[in-house]
């Protein structure tokens, strides 16, 4: 169960993982003698997107999946917290990544730790930006989570809501 | 007369009873010696400390590392630079290329062989990595630095070596320069208490020692070291039972792993295994010839042999004990001669036997509770941390640096400031880097863990968020006006902006990017003290010590610690994660025995969490934040005061991390200094060091245009504005003049479709 929906997340990783945020040696600006809680002067210039032009970008794609396919055999191998630790390395290299956190969540649930799978869900959820399927996937695991909390009707609804979605 | 014989007899018999009991309590004695030393002895463990690992680099094509930043950790690693790499522990490098013979080691998910990589790098990353073979490796990690060890208060130090793990050369070599007959003899030799008494004599003072490896031994591991005569048979009747029970063999390995090499400090050094990383910064394994006769040299006195004081000493007995290895045919002429021209090879400074970083182990220490202490200090644990040394040396040399710029461009005492940086991840709250004062080596009070300090406006993002919750946003309108509150005892309690300006109608997002004293009052009244005290608890998992209305002011003493908490929630979308320093634990048998996931927890909505989010980048861009270099870049952060100047902080975040800055005096004293001109320079010195990562855009909001100075929606053409995230139905009004468009269907239904 915690590792069927691996290989599909897999792929999606790949995809994505180039699109990572980026950074940009800032310009020095020389503001002196302001101290705190002065008022800021009066700008014309709105700000600039939070996102800038490439500096040293990472390419994490093939650590990662290497790493997922390392957890995988721990998992099948009935080693959870190695499983669990192959994909906190990837996380470490790749630390916005929804569907690592959504993987995270997966191996918890199979860990029989739902409240953890929860939180992880959440995170993945928080990540996910456009990819609406990845917040499905992480609503129905939270729905799972519920179902084996004994929360059988939070379950249903969750269910309920996401019925018909297709990615 | 027959009295007289009687009396006699009586005494005989006396005497002979005497004799009987003393035979009696000797023997008794020697069973009891037997007993308890060969039982101790049997089952002796070493006292072996707790080793520390920091994080190990990994390795990968696309890795954002250079070829000297890699070489920079194979040094601290100890791997000799060599024409070709013939052995584990050394690289060869050409041009862009390293080729890197990485050790054995043994990592909590299994260990790794030693074996040959090759490292490719091009543009400043890493471009490609291969193994021996010239297949791709996708993924390996170098071996982690060793960041100290948890010794004993008594001070023993020591990395126990299994026999395999023991050089032949180091165990002859202590035979023939030591122990010439340790083969043959019982514990003790006798000739070589003749020759050395003989000696002694007729040089008139003591230069050479009879005791064989087996009695050093005792010496070391049993007895105290006082020399006396009834000591001296104790030793004696010691090694002797030990040498009766005990295999040769199993003595040297004692003597290799016991035998006390030298001081660093409190710590002393014990046993070859940590006497090769102490003076060699090396496993014992790749020391060379003229690198192990200076340990087997030093044992005789090591702090009269000690290299790093007296090398011309210590040099001209390691040539003696090469001498010996000459004499005694362990080495051919070749090699000696090698040996005897190399100068002395030790590695001085505080990479000695692995840089030791005492503040960040005291954090170590504190995520370790579940484990008893005697286990850390006695069990050989091995303990893999979240520090990352580059960053961590990094971080301490930008510390040391800006306070001393800020001192000589204030006019201030020099070494009179203090300060404290806590670094974290800012998705999983792992500590990348700690400093618990301006020069970090030294191992005294840790400020980033003990020092707590009122920090001032820092606490205002708790104020604002518990606003948000109650159903403003941040274009709601806030009242900077003065506030009059009555104090018990008939006061008042009247705060102040800090320009003495009232500013009237504001919206939350300029109050709080202005650090805007009255209007956050004004806010936190209106919220209500005791929900904002709530609210902190809830956040950080204990109450505020102040329940008062300058609360909201952040009259609040934190540790930078427990703020690296609280703005780790802000930094991660709304997910609190203590600052955690340690990974997991091996025990001796290298399984693991400890575990510490990544685990989070929800403490804000995400949306709300983002909002904060989106305000704290605006404080950098447009607020007391704007003097950073970094302020347009995409960067979070706010700055802090107390009162008087006392305290100066500032906790800031890109994508990557979370650094909060504390400076301050440790005798409480004023420093002159806001948050923006103290700590917000020493972060922004710390993120010089750093690729700086903008924080992505928050694709889940919705967003307008506001005009800075009234809230009012508008656009770039038509007013100076900021760009916020507001909830959905949120009551806006327009700047005549300027338009606006309602959220598209699309956008409404993905954010119905998102929260419940």
């Amino acid at each position: 169960m915690a590792t069927k929906r691996l290989i599909p997340g897999l792929a999606t990783l790949i995809v994505t993982a180039g699109c990572a945020t980026s950074s940009v040696l800032p310009p020095v600006v020389d503001t002196n003698g302001i101290e705190d809680a002065e008022p800021a002067p009066q700008q014309e210039v709105p700000i600039p997107p939070a996102s800038t032009p490439e500096a040293r970008q990472p390419d994490t794609a093939g650590a990662t999946l290497a790493l997922l396919e390392q957890s995988e055999r721990a998992a099948s191998a009935g080693d959870a917290d190695a499983a669990v630790a192959y994909v906190e390395r990837a996380i470490r290299l790749n630390p916005r990544s929804a569907d690592l956190w959504l993987q995270l969540a997966r191996l918890q649930l199979a860990n029989e730790d739902p409240e953890a799978a929860v939180q992880f869900a959440n995170k993945a959820i928080s990540l996910a930006g456009d990819r609406l399927d990845w917040v499905r996937d992480a609503w129905l695991l939270i729905a799972d989570a519920r179902a084996a909390q004994g929360d059988g009707d939070g379950a249903r609804e969750i269910r309920e809501r996401w019925r018909g979605y297709r990615g | 007369m027959a009295e007289r014989i009687s009396r006699r007899r009586k005494a005989l018999g006396l005497l002979g009873i005497a004799v009987v009991l003393a035979l009696a309590a000797l023997t008794a004695y020697l069973v009891y010696l037997d007993r308890t030393i060969t039982t101790t002895f049997e089952g002796r463990r070493w006292t072996e400390p707790a080793v520390i690992y920091a994080r190990p680099l990994e390795l990968h094509p696309g890795a954002a590392l250079t070829t000297a930043e890699v070489i920079a950790e194979l040094d601290r690693l100890g791997y000799a630079l060599q024409p070709s790499p013939p052995k584990p522990g050394a690289y060869h490098r050409s041009g862009d290329e390293l080729d890197v013979y990485l050790r054995a080691f043994d990592f909590p998910n299994g260990s790794r062989d030693a074996q040959r990589i090759m490292l490719k790098f091009s543009a400043g990353s890493l471009a490609r990595v291969q193994d021996a073979l010239g297949r791709p490796v996708p993924l390996i990690r170098l071996d982690p630095v060793t960041i100290g060890s948890f010794f004993p208060s008594h001070g023993e130090d020591r990395l126990v070596l299994p026999p395999e793990r023991v050089p032949d050369l180091l165990r002859e070599t202590l035979k023939v320069v030591e122990d010439r007959n340790f083969d043959r003899h019982a514990g003790f030799d006798l000739r070589a208490i003749a020759r050395a008494f003989w000696v002694n004599v007729t040089a008139g003072e003591v230069r050479q020692g009879g005791s064989t490896l087996t009695q050093q031994l005792v010496k070391s591991y049993f007895l105290d070291n006082r020399r006396t005569i009834g000591r001296k048979l104790r030793e004696l009747a010691m090694a002797i039972i030990l040498d009766a029970r005990f295999g040769k063999e199993d003595l040297l390995n004692a003597y290799v792993n016991e035998i006390y090499l030298g001081q660093d400090g409190r710590r002393a050094v014990h046993g070859f295994g940590l006497g090769a990383q102490f003076y060699f910064n090396r496993p014992l394994t790749e020391l060379d010839i003229q690198q192990l006769a200076l340990l087997i040299a030093v044992i005789r006195g090591p702090s009269y042999y000690d290299p790093f004081r007296h090398p011309e000493r210590a040099r001209a007995r390691r040539d003696l004990v090469l001498d010996k290895m000459l004499q005694g045919g362990l080495v051919d002429e070749d090699q000696h001669a090698r040996a005897v021209r190399s100068p002395l090879t030790t590695v001085a400074g505080t990479r000695r036997g692995g840089a030791y970083y005492p503040a960040f182990l005291d954090l170590v220490r504190a995520n370790l509770t579940a484990l008893d202490r005697d286990a850390l200090t006695t069990r050989g644990l091995a303990v893999f941390t979240t520090l990352e040394p580059q960053t961590q040396d990094d971080l301490e040399q930008a510390v040391a640096q800006a306070l001393g710029d800020l001192e000589s461009s204030r006019g201030l005492e020099p070494g009179s400031l203090q300060a404290a940086a806590v670094m974290t991840a800012t998705q999983t709250g792992e500590v990348l880097a700690l400093s618990g004062a301006r020069s970090a080596g030294s191992d005294g009070f840790n400020r980033a863990l003990n020092a707590r300090r009122p920090v001032g406006s820092l606490l205002k993002p708790v104020v604002y968020l518990a606003a948000l919750e109650q159903g403003l946003h941040l274009a709601s309108l806030v009242d900077d006006a003065p506030v009059v509150l009555p104090l018990a005892g008939g006061t008042t309690w009247q705060p102040e902006n800090f320009d003495h300006v009232t500013h009237g109608e504001v919206p939350m997002i300029r109050a709080l990017a202005e650090s805007l004293n009255l209007a956050t009052v004004n806010l936190g009244l209106e919220v209500g003290v005791g929900t904002v005290a709530a609210r902190f608890e809830t956040l950080i998992g204990r109450p505020p010590a102040n329940t008062y209305p300058s609360l909201l002011l952040g009259a609040e003493a934190m540790t930078p610690v427990e703020v690296s908490a609280l703005y780790g929630i802000f930094a991660s979308g709304g997910f609190y994660q203590p600052p955690k320093a340690v990974i997991s634990v091996l025990d001796e048998s290298r399984s693991p025995t400890l575990r510490r996931p990544l685990k989070l927890e929800q403490r804000i909505d995400t949306k709300t969490a983002r909002a904060l989010d989106r305000a704290l980048q605006v404080v950098m861009a447009r607020g007391t934040g704007r003097s950073s270099r970094f302020a347009r870049v995409g960067v979070a952060g706010k700055t802090g005061t107390s009162d008087d100047y006392r305290d100066s902080w500032f906790a800031g975040y890109d994508d990557a991390a979370l650094t909060v800055v504390w400076v301050g005096r440790d005798d409480n004293a004023p420093t002159g200094m806001t948050g923006a001109s103290g700590a917000l320079k020493v972060w922004d010195r710390i993120m010089a060091d750093r690729d700086v990562i903008a924080i992505p855009p928050d694709p889940d909001s919705r967003k307008v245009d506001v005009e800075f100075a009234t809230g009012l929606v508008a656009n770039p053409l038509c007013a100076d504005v900021v760009t916020i995230p507001v909830p959905e139905g949120a009551a806006l009004q327009e700047k005549p003049g300027c338009g606006i468009k309602p959220p598209s269907l699309g956008e409404r239904i993905r954010n119905w479709l998102r929260n419940d």
